[in-house]
């Protein structure tokens, strides 16, 4: 199995922080799928910039807040 | 499992299913007269029709019973960032099986040189080339980007 991308995100906190925003909802708000969301939450994907930029965006934040670097 | 990994599994089993039902029936003559059967356009039409039949029912049930059908928050296609990179890994590879397949099939018939052989060398060509993109997608949607 591939080594996992050094990048860490705040994806799940940040949705629960926000009323509990549901997976579905989030993927439909970026333009994923619900199993996208599960995979960027579980650190197996790495989303696109876009994608990166709409998930910060919608939860009014910013980008360094969402993504982070592993040991950073 | 998304959408389009399910698919993929789908359409493996299929092949699956159509290439034993297809190579059955030619193991079994072979068994029976010592030669290589010829290849008869019905066995050829039955091999389509349950790769095709198998794949559209399992989609369309496992679809709907997962309520992908009714999920509004697919995008359009059903495929998204994601699906599109696994799907471009996956051809990248899939296209290199069947280079091997499509040279082998091409060896075999020069070495044999009966029609037969070529035909049902084709159809292993396909099953096989159908399971290895299965496989492939499968892994490539559990690792990680």
């Amino acid at each position: 199995m591939a080594k996992r991308p050094p990048i860490t995100n705040r994806v799940r906190e940040l949705r629960e922080q926000n009323g509990g925003i549901s997976q579905s909802a989030l993927a439909k708000e970026i333009g994923v799928t619900r199993q996208t969301v599960i995979a960027i939450e579980q650190g197996k994907y790495s989303p696109s910039l876009e994608s990166a930029f709409r998930i910060a965006r919608l939860f009014g934040v910013g980008l360094e807040d969402v993504f982070g670097w592993e040991g950073d | 499992m998304s959408f389009w990994e399910r698919n993929y599994i789908i359409v493996g089993l299929a092949s699956f299913v159509a290439g034993a039902i297809y190579f059955g029936w030619a193991f079994s003559l072979w068994i029976s007269s010592g030669v290589v059967p010829e290849p008869r356009l019905t066995m050829l039409v039955v091999y389509v029709l349950v790769q095709f039949g198998v794949s559209v029912a399992g989609i369309l049930i496992f679809a709907m019973r997962s309520g992908d059908l009714t999920d509004d928050s697919l995008p359009p296609d059903g495929m998204d960032e994601r699906d599109r990179l696994v799907n471009l890994k996956t051809e990248a590879g899939a296209a290199h099986i069947y280079y091997v397949l499509i040279f082998s099939m091409v060896v075999i018939w020069f070495w044999h040189g009966s029609t037969a052989i070529l035909i049902h060398s084709l159809i292993g060509a396909f099953l096989i080339g159908d399971m290895i993109r299965c496989v492939l997608q499968t892994f490539n949607y559990n690792r990680a980007y």
